[in-house]
């Protein structure tokens, strides 16, 4: 092609969206898409100047961002921080895939920061540390724990990075008609490189620009489809509840004046699965549902990225407030996702369709229900800014646990710290190659695999931060005790989820799977690991008296 | 929160202070609002739901027995044939349970054909899968005529009108598999379309609220505006027990 052929094309591709996606409206999946590329090219190239401008200029920075954001910030950093691609990809996969079996997870990743909130965001500012290795390595008074703490802080990060590369390259291929495998690999190294130039100060403001993306660009399409298919528009998060009601009732052909972009009619036979509990056409049962809303909430207050959001606050009230902000936030694209699975399921019923990849649902939904191109290439490039966001808050949160926690305080106390950072940056480097190679496996749907990060927290992280601030009783053996319980139980049920998958049956295979469920064992794990460690506490040597003057005096002040 | 200065011990549960104790109930109190709110109303709907089943696993069950013994009149027929297009249109049921019930489909329409137009049809609908398997095009003339076709066809034979949403959906679950009703489905059939048509109900889902059932919305929106309630509430309190703290301070 010539250039002024190019020209010609962009020109045209601008003015004449049909011509944006390859391959004419029937295919949802391939060829290159100019105008979704751009737009994603432009919020990447806008992330990454932000990151320059705003970058790192010493330790403290890359740490906590200089401990300058304000509450709203810090609420909108918050949920641009959590809402990565399980929530913006994954929410409506689940509830497409699974009814109202995913809501157990939208009620799992919100109701968590009630928790986070009363028993712990103050009290952890409070308490001044910069990771959760470092509270963990303070308040039980052991290097020990801080190293395991500070590997766990990594395997979580790690876990939690993978469904986000998922999400990155599934959006990557989308946009560009790659094959997954190398969208990873692309998307991959374009997050981390923007993490290496901008570090934590840069992070935060960019989360709050990408919280405005996420948000405009997951909004936008969702008052198109309600309006489009003549729901109440206005409100659109209220507006799908008859979507979801004539997804159960059905909807009659002589009803139905509406297409999709293949032509089918919006008539529905009645398909009550979907919303109704635990129903058994979906597989999933009321333990499943209860065990996964607990596990996510528990582990949302033990989260090493979460917590950590609460040292870059200048007082514990902000920290608090800033709470408030971050669920609201977060809310708003929490009472959207089931949206879109919704009309997904109405727009995708036709069996003609075939079976669509659930965790790009939220795309299809708007190409399905025939919305501007551009317009869906800017939703796709919105989820990959959630997961970015979520991303490079993951491999700082992990690097600092390398870096700080364990390099520094455990290997080599003596760095200066530009050795620190170095360190940091190379800790950045081996977690995006770990993290890649485990997402070119694809394991899981996004969310299921950002669930069992929430598991892993909820049995590790979350008694000794708990237990930590809330009971001078808990000492360093209970520490170790909670830990070697929490993290026993999460490596048989790692243990029996990859052997699943691998098609090896292990010892009750079925019994072990369903009820150390991957994504849900912090039911049974979390408890278990807060009662060993209280039990245990109390069997041994109290807690050294400046740290219990420490908790009163600093932290419960 | 204990804050005993003399031996500087912490306890959630046995605080000693006015402040600690006011925190202690507001937590305590929240605490419980979330885990009733959350895991109560779950309970509760788990406690009053039915089992109740769809239409058609009514129809089918009142016409398997003779179909099976192929003793069903062509009305019964019709109605198994139709019975079985509502899972069959489910995007849930799994490649197990849908072989199941497209050999049912195919083998009972292959039935309810004449004897000198099974060959036919057997033809046909091998000449549609080649056809799908090459497709390039959804708007393939080729294609569309044979899904009229089938349409057309199928829909006298089972009693389906044009207005009906089973009229679009004739050609999609045809498959070559249907001269014999198979051992697995004579044994799989009853309980796969049970696992699909058989859903938990209850007033609370049977209430419609702002267009939503009510327990969909009770999870999906209220939950949620609970949770930023709660967490509002908390700071609202906290800041202003602060401020009278740091007042009577001063």
């Amino acid at each position: 092609m010539t250039t002024k052929m190019k020209k010609i094309y962009l020109l045209s591709a601008l003015f004449l969206p049909h011509l944006l996606f390859a391959g004419g409206g029937v295919d949802l999946e391939e060829g290159f898409k100019v105008g979704p590329a751009i737009i994603l090219i432009t919020i990447l190239i806008l992330f990454v100047m932000v990151g320059i401008v705003f970058r790192a200029k010493d330790t403290t920075d890359f740490y906590a961002a200089g401990r300058g954001i304000s509450r709203v910030g810090s609420g909108m950093a918050i949920a641009s921080n959590w809402m990565s691609a399980a929530s913006f990809l994954g929410m409506a996969a689940l509830m497409y895939g699974a009814g109202y079996h995913g809501l157990a997870y939208v009620v799992g990743w919100t109701g968590g920061y009630v928790l986070l909130l009363i028993l712990m965001a103050g009290q952890i500012r409070k308490y001044g540390k910069y990771t959760a290795a470092d509270f963990i390595g303070d308040r039980y008074y052991s290097q020990g724990l801080r190293a395991v703490g500070a590997i766990v802080a990594i395997l979580i990060s790690i876990s939690y990075c993978v469904g986000q590369f998922g999400g990155i390259g599934l959006m990557f291929k989308w946009i560009m008609g790659l094959d997954y495998n190398l969208a990873v690999i692309i998307g991959g190294s374009v997050v981390l490189i923007y993490t290496l130039i901008s570090g934590m100060l840069g992070v935060t403001k960019n989360m709050q620009i990408q919280y405005v993306i996420i948000i405009v660009s997951f909004l936008i399409p969702l008052f198109i489809l309600t309006f489009k298919f003549d729901y109440f528009w206005l409100l659109p998060q209220i507006g799908y509840g008859s979507t979801v009601t004539d997804i159960v009732e059905g909807v009659k052909v002589a009803e139905s004046t509406f297409a999709n972009s293949f032509g089918h009619s919006f008539a529905y036979l009645p398909t009550p699965e979907y919303a109704m509990p635990w129903d058994t056409g979906t597989g999933q049962t009321f333990f499943q549902w209860m065990a996964i809303a607990f596990s996510l909430m528990v582990g949302t207050a033990g989260l090493p990225h979460v917590i950590q959001r609460f040292y870059v606050v200048p007082k514990s009230s902000d920290a608090r407030w800033s709470v408030v902000w971050g669920l609201f936030f977060i809310s708003i694209l929490y009472w959207s996702a089931p949206a879109y699975a919704a009309f997904g399921k109405i727009l995708s019923s036709n069996p003609e369709i075939g079976k669509l990849s659930k965790d790009a649902i939220v795309v299809y939904t708007a190409q399905l229900g025939n919305i501007h191109p551009l317009i869906v290439g800017f939703l796709a490039a919105g989820g990959v800014s959630a997961a970015f966001s979520t991303v490079s808050g993951l491999l700082v949160a992990g690097a600092s646990a390398f870096s700080h926690d364990l390099y520094v305080k455990v290997i080599n106390p003596q760095a200066t710290p530009k050795r620190q950072l170095a360190m940091a940056r190379w800790g950045t480097v081996l977690m995006a190659i770990i993290v890649s190679a485990i997402a070119l496996l694809e394991l899981a749907l996004i969310a299921q695999l950002v669930a069992v990060a929430f598991s892993l927290a909820a049995c590790t992280i979350f008694p000794m931060f708990l237990l930590g601030i809330w009971s001078s009783r808990s000492n360093k053996q209970g520490a170790i005790a909670g830990l070697i319980t929490g993290g026993f139980v999460s490596v048989v049920a790692l243990t029996y989820f990859i052997a699943g998958k691998y098609g090896t049956t292990l010892p009750f295979h079925d019994f072990m799977s369903y009820y150390l469920g991957a994504w849900y064992f912090a039911w049974i794990g979390a408890p278990l690991a807060i009662i060993v460690n209280m039990v245990v506490s109390r069997m041994t040597k109290e807690t050294p008296i400046e740290i219990r003057k420490f908790l009163i005096e600093q932290v419960h002040s | 929160m204990d804050t005993n200065k003399d031996d500087y011990r912490i306890s959630f549960f046995n605080p000693t202070t006015k402040s600690a104790q006011r925190n202690r109930n507001l937590t305590i109190w929240l605490v419980c609002v979330w885990a009733v709110a959350v895991f109560g109303f779950q309970i509760l709907l788990r406690v009053i739901e039915k089992p109740i089943p769809e239409k058609a696993l009514v129809v089918f069950d009142s016409v398997w027995a003779k179909v099976q013994n192929q003793q069903a009149n062509t009305e019964e027929h019709q109605n198994f044939i139709k019975s079985l297009m509502v899972p069959l249109a489910k995007q849930y049921v799994t490649d197990a349970d849908r072989k199941v019930l497209e050999n049912a489909y195919n083998w009972s329409i292959y039935m309810a054909y004449p004897d000198s137009l099974k060959e036919t049809f057997q033809g046909q609908v091998k000449e549609f899968m080649d056809i799908k398997a090459n497709l390039s095009s959804l708007d393939a003339p080729e294609y569309l005529n044979a899904k009229q076709l089938f349409r057309t066809d199928i829909s006298k034979i089972a009693d389906i009108g044009e207005e009906s949403i089973l009229f679009e959906l004739i050609p999609y679950f045809l498959s070559t598999d249907m001269t014999n009703l198979s051992q697995e489905t004579n044994d799989k059939l009853v309980s796969v379309m049970k696992t699909y048509l058989i859903h938990n109900r209850s007033v609370l889902t049977d209430t419609s609220f702002l267009g939503f059932p009510f327990h969909y919305f009770y999870s999906a929106i209220f939950l949620l505006v609970l949770f930023v309630g709660l967490c509002w509430i908390y700071c609202f309190k906290t800041d202003r027990w602060e401020k009278k703290a740091k007042a009577d301070i001063a």
